[in-house]
Order: structure tokens, then C-alpha cells, then sequence
């Protein structure tokens, strides 16, 4: 998984951390599912956190 | 990552009045190094279905136990002395990084003339901390669609191997292997790119000239998305034709199969006919030999006879010599004195000679019969057929013919609806299908090149938008951010079909690699396919698929329990395996097998034991990898209660 992530931040231009950050969120709030909105505002957060 | 329970505590919950038991293994938290079994051993009624059916209720309520059965749960003793009784179940789970909490309680109220149970819904803590979600995180602790891959029957294990045809359980197998979160991923960074989109047009209100290449590039952005629909349908179509090409081929192969045994079959008619006119000739030559065989029957006789015959000559021979004497001796002339014979011994004399003389005649007869028996004798010389062989080769030949006929007939059936007209028919679908895939292909080619030239477009577009954007700090970082979003999406869009296929893969090996140590028929049974959906097929070594429902229940169980365990060795964390009844009807073969494959297993194996499940040869196997053994002990049999121990 590791590996894949840093070839998918590679190819796609993106810091391995961002992905790995988000995949990360995702685990933990999985458990929040109905409450998508509340997870794109996280979302949002480490982007912006990473595209400065 | 593994996920333990730690500790279990049951309040008036069937047989165990107060009881707590600590399961923790502290092997310095390292799992993959052995004494990963615990053992519970109780004798049959002693509490260990009750045991695992507490902490099933406690994790997932209803869905375990019903209210129904749950009224029996409670202390059949207590109840008596109390008719407002409570119950309660409270387990700790731990990984690495959290404690979890989860307990459940129920009550006896009074409704009308009945009392019924009053459950309280399950709480949740989390390193301390209550959880309002508790249900969830339930869920994503152990789902419950797939509860028996943690907490198993081993009576049931069999029904196991259906289990993924569910489509809720195909969901929960996702669950375990952290499929959803990848999943989640991919959808929140298409929103979030959506978001930001939004956010970058209301920021460029104010500048036209931004506005419309943004404008535009949204509307490049619907047709590359329109466009990319379009191939993925046809990627679909195009795999749909090769589906039916393939079929076809099969049926092909499978009418040249039918094809071949046909002619099989009229080879192997002639043959018979072949065998069948030996058959005849054997039979002609039979009833020859049946027909000679008097003459052996009577050699012996003949044998006797002529002995007879010879004795009786040399009788008549010896009459003959006196018949001449006598005859000298009643000649007158010859006599010397006259006196000698008297007319009554002279007339005596003459009978004898008369009777000797007829005698004489059948000496005649002899001679003829000793002829006879001379040509009698030629006749033994002869070597007469031997009847027992050609019986035997006749034998023989009607057997083969038997069979040869049962395999006519096998054949016969196979081929009953052989079509030879229907491989043409086929084979002319085929150039269609051909043609439809080409047109498929050609078609992709197109619109991947259409996509081109739009992405292209959009790139052109995109350029100016960063130059326009540039122009104010607000909306450069909304752009910087807009393509951030739009790499992760990308890059989450590839890493969950990726992360899909490389996780059945590796299920698929686990349960293979496992299948192939526990099952009895290694030299066969070769490996285990986990389809998309995931359910199972075994590949037998002969390169055809086998369905599991055509095996027996044993070999089924075999292949539920890799399935299981290939489950949990994936899973993340790995989770605990509680096994009640662990070898369910499994014979001495696949008992040991699984034995010995249960030290590779990272997780915590929690055994529900009678001592015949586990004979002592086994625990003795097992023993190493032991890290603690319990007893369930019966108390007075007044109190209906059990109480676990440590075995010392």
C-alpha cells in the first residue's frame, strides 16, 4: 500500500503525505458515512493544508 | 494491527451469575510470535454455546439473540428470586492504539400478565470516552453481516461457505479488508473538486474574461466526463462480446468434444460387432466339442471292456482245445477197450462237446469285437478340443463385450443432442461477434481520440485560467487548490481499482495457501478463486473449476474455514477468531491439518472446547502454542451456574 501511494503521488504530482492523510481521515470517520458533508469539509482541509 | 478481547464480564446471563474472565494474551504484543490459543474447555451443557452467545448479544443485539430467546437468558435460579432481574455483558477489545468498551444490558418488566425483556441499546467507549455511534463502530470493529468469520460454529461451518452469496456479507467482507474508506475516498475528492469549482466561479464573479474560460473548461471538463461514460460502456460491451466469443469457443470444443466421442462410438460398434461374430465362432466350435465329448466320457468304459474281452478269448480259445480232445476220445475206434464209456457218459460227452462247439462260434464274435476294440483304441489317440479354454476365451470376449456396450451407451447419451449443424451456426456467430468487437474497439479508438483532443482543450483552457487567475492571490490559491483536488481524485479513482484487485488477490492466496494445508486432498485440490463477488471455486489440478456446493460437507468445511482464516490473515486489524465446536464433523485428517495450521494464524483463537472435539493427541500438538487453558465448571446443582477457571 505504501509503495502504491507514493507511485500514485508521483505520477499524479501530489505529496505522498496528502494522500496518505486522507486515506487516514477516511478510516476513522467511516463510521460517519451518512454525514458526507461533514467529510468533504475535512477533505477540503488537507487539501488546502497541502496545496500551499 | 490485531484485535483482541481482552477481558469479558457477564452479569445473571444464562448459567454465569458474576464472572469475569480475562482473555488477554501478552506475548509483548506480538502475535505473529505464537501462544496465540486460548482454550475453554467444559463438558457438553456446561455454558460454552452460552458463554459465546453472551458476547454475540452484547456486540449486535437483536440480530443475535431475539427477545424471545433472550427472556431463557436470564439465570433460571436468579429470575425465581427476583422477577425484576437485570442482565448485563460487558467485553474489552484492545489493538495496539485503543481500548474499546462495548456493553449491553436488559431487564425484566412487567407488560400485562407476561414479563418481557427491556434491552437498552449498546454503548460504546472509546479509550474512555463514550461513543454516540456505537452501532457503527460496531460494525467496523466486527460487522455483523460476516459475524460468523469471527465468532464461528463449528456445526455450521458448512453453511459458511454460502455465506458470501449474501449481498450484505459481500459488503462486510469489504469492510474487513478496508475496502469502503478507499471507496469513500474516491467519491469525497470527486465532491471536494466539485466544492472547489464552485468556490473558484463565484471568487471570478467579478472578472469576465476568467469567468469564461472557467465556464468553459466546466464545459469541457461535462464532455470529457460524457465521453469517458461513453468508453466505459463500451469497454463493458467489448467485454460482453468476448464473453460470448469465449462461451461459443467453449461450445465449439465442447461439439468437437461430442464430435469425437460420436466417432468414438462407431469405432467401438464395429469393434463389438467384431467381438460379437468371435462370440459365434467360439460358440460353433463349443457345441462341436460338446458333441465329441461322449467318446472321452466312455474311453474308460472301453478300456474295461476290452480287458473283459481279452480274458474271455483266452477262455473260448481254451474251450476250443477241449472240444477236440473230447471229440478223440468218443470216437469208438479210438477207444482201446470198448468198456470204457458207457451210452449215458458217451451222450454226456456229446452235450459238452455240442455246448463247447457253440461255444467255439462266439470266438468269432470275439475276434470281431477285438477288432473293434483295436479301432476304439486308435480312437483315444486323438486329442479331443479343450472345452475349458474356449469356454474361458468365450468368457472373456462376452465381458468385454458387456462393457464395451455400457460405454456404446454412456456415450450414446452424451451425445444424444449433438448437433453437427450447430458448430456451423456457432462458427458464423462467431464472425459476427468478431465484427462486433472490432466495431467495439475501432469506436473506443475514436472517442479516446475525441477525449484527447477535449483534455488538450482543456489543458489550453486550464493554461489561461492560470494566467487569469494569477492576477489575484484569492483566486490563484482556490485554482492551486482546484488541481490538488482534481490529482487526488485521480490519483484515489486508480488506487481503489487497484486496492480492489490486489486485495482479492491476496484473499485469494491466503485461502489458497490454507485450503491447500488443511484439505485431505492436496494432490487434487490445487487452489481456491475468489470471484469479484466473492464467492469461492476450488481449481482442481486438472484445470477445471469445481463448484463448492458439489462438494462433501466435510471438504466444505475445510474450504470455509481458509476462507475464513485467508479472511482474517487480510483483514486490517486482524481480528479474533472465537471457535465453538472448532472441527465441527471434519474427520481426524482434516482435524489435524487445522491444528497445525493454527500457530500461523496471527490472531487471538479463542476455542470452545469438549475434550472429545480436542483429543489429546491434538491438545498435545496444539500445547506450544497455548497460552492459557480454562475450565467451565458445573456448580451445586441447585444454582444452574457455571464458573470458568484458570487450569492450572
Amino acid at each position: 500500500m505504501e509503495e502504491k501511494i507514493k507511485e500514485l503521488a508521483k505520477k499524479y504530482n501530489i505529496f505522498p503525505a496528502l494522500l496518505e492523510e486522507a486515506i487516514q481521515m477516511e478510516k476513522q470517520n467511516l463510521v460517519f458515512t451518512d454525514n458526507r458533508r461533514r467529510l468533504l469539509s475535512k477533505l477540503e482541509e488537507i487539501i488546502v493544508k497541502y496545496s500551499k | 494491527m490485531t484485535l483482541q478481547l481482552q477481558k469479558v464480564y457477564f452479569k445473571n446471563w444464562k448459567c454465569y451469575i458474576d464472572q469475569t474472565i480475562d482473555l488477554h494474551i501478552d506475548n509483548n504484543s506480538n502475535l505473529d510470535i505464537r501462544k496465540n490459543i486460548l482454550v475453554i474447555a467444559g463438558q457438553n451443557g456446561a455454558g460454552k454455546t452460552s458463554f459465546q452467545t453472551g458476547i454475540l448479544w452484547c456486540l449486535y443485539g437483536d440480530d443475535a439473540v431475539s427477545r424471545q430467546e433472550l427472556i431463557k437468558c436470564f439465570n433460571r435460579i436468579e429470575i425465581r428470586k427476583n422477577s425484576e432481574l437485570d442482565l448485563f455483558v460487558r467485553l474489552t477489545f484492545v489493538d495496539e492504539e485503543h481500548i474499546y468498551i462495548v456493553q449491553r444490558g436488559a431487564e425484566i418488566v412487567r407488560r400485562g400478565s407476561s414479563n418481557v425483556p427491556r434491552v437498552s441499546e449498546a454503548k460504546l467507549y472509546l479509550n474512555g470516552k463514550e461513543k454516540s455511534d456505537a452501532k457503527e463502530r460496531i460494525d467496523f470493529l466486527l460487522p455483523r453481516s460476516c459475524r460468523e468469520f469471527f465468532f464461528f460454529d463449528g456445526t455450521k461451518i458448512d453453511e459458511y461457505a454460502r455465506l458470501t452469496h449474501n449481498s450484505e456479507t459481500r459488503q462486510a467482507i469489504e469492510r474487513t479488508l478496508g475496502i469502503p474508506e478507499i471507496r469513500n475516498l474516491r467519491d469525497d475528492s470527486q465532491g471536494v473538486v466539485k466544492k472547489f469549482e464552485t468556490k473558484l466561479r463565484e471568487a471570478a464573479k467579478t472578472e469576465n474574461k476568467l469567468q469564461e474560460v472557467i465556464v468553459k473548461a466546466a464545459e469541457i471538463k461535462q464532455e470529457i466526463a460524457a465521453k469517458k461514460e461513453q468508453l466505459k460502456k463500451i469497454k463493458h460491451e467489448e467485454a460482453q462480446y468476448k464473453k460470448f466469443l469465449h462461451d461459443n469457443e467453449q461450445r465449439i470444443s465442447q461439439i468437437e468434444e461430442l464430435n469425437e466421442k460420436q466417432k468414438e462410438t462407431q469405432a467401438e460398434i464395429k469393434k463389438r460387432e467384431n467381438w460379437q461374430q468371435q462370440v459365434s465362432s467360439l460358440n460353433t466350435q463349443i457345441g462341436m466339442a460338446i458333441q465329441n465329448s461322449p467318446i472321452i466320457m466312455l474311453s474308460d468304459l472301453i478300456r474295461e471292456a476290452s480287458e473283459d474281452l481279452e480274458s474271455k478269448t483266452v477262455a473260448k480259445t481254451r474251450f476250443s482245445v477241449n472240444v477236440d480232445l473230447l471229440k478223440e476220445l468218443v470216437k469208438e475206434e479210438t477207444c482201446l477197450c470198448g468198456r470204457c464209456l458207457d451210452y449215458e457218459s458217451h451222450m454226456f460227452l456229446e452235450q459238452q462237446i455240442n455246448y463247447l462247439e457253440e461255444n467255439a462260434q462266439d470266438s468269432e464274435a470275439v475276434i470281431e469285437l477285438t477288432n473293434t476294440l483295436a479301432r476304439l483304441r486308435n480312437l483315444l489317440r486323438f486329442k479331443p478340443i479343450d472345452i475349458d479354454v474356449l469356454l474361458e476365451q468365450r468368457n472373456i470376449l462376452s465381458e468385454d463385450i458387456d462393457e464395451i456396450s455400457q460405454a456404446i451407451k454412456r456415450k450414446q447419451l452424451e451425445t444424444k443432442d449433438f448437433d453437427s449443424d450447430e458448430a456451423k451456426i456457432i462458427w458464423e456467430k462467431q464472425g459476427t461477434i468478431k465484427g462486433d468487437i472490432k466495431n467495439s474497439q475501432t469506436s473506443y479508438k475514436r472517442i479516446e481520440e475525441e477525449t484527447t483532443a477535449l483534455k488538450q482543450k482543456l489543458n489550453q483552457f486550464k493554461s489561461q485560467q492560470e494566467q487569469l487567475v494569477g492576477k489575484n492571490k484569492h483566486t490563484k490559491n482556490l485554482n492551486q487548490q482546484l488541481r490538488t483536488a482534481e490529482r487526488l481524485k485521480q490519483a484515489a479513482e486508480e488506487l481503489i481499482n487497484w486496492y480492489i484487485d490486489s486485495s482479492r488477490n491476496s484473499l485469494e492466496n491466503f485461502t489458497s495457501e490454507i485450503h491447500r494445508k488443511i484439505t485431505n486432498k492436496p494432490d487434487e485440490y490445487v487452489g481456491i478463486k475468489v470471484k469479484p463477488d466473492y464467492t469461492l471455486s476450488i481449481d482442481h489440478v486438472n484445470q477445471y473449476a469445481i463448484n463448492p456446493e458439489t462438494i462433501s460437507a466435510g471438504e466444505k468445511e475445510a474450504l470455509a474455514f481458509a476462507f475464513i482464516v485467508g479472511l482474517n490473515l487480510i483483514s486490517r486489524p486482524a481480528r479474533l477468531l472465537m471457535m465453538d465446536t472448532p472441527f465441527g464433523n471434519l474427520d481426524l485428517e482434516h482435524k489435524r491439518n487445522i491444528v497445525q495450521y493454527l500457530s500461523n494464524i496471527r490472531s487471538q483463537i479463542i476455542l470452545l472446547a469438549t475434550d472429545s472435539d480436542i483429543s489429546a493427541e491434538l491438545l498435545h500438538e496444539l500445547q506450544p502454542f497455548i497460552s492459557q487453558v480454562y475450565r467451565i465448571k458445573r456448580l451445586d446443582g441447585s444454582e444452574d451456574a457455571s464458573v470458568i477457571e484458570v487450569d492450572e
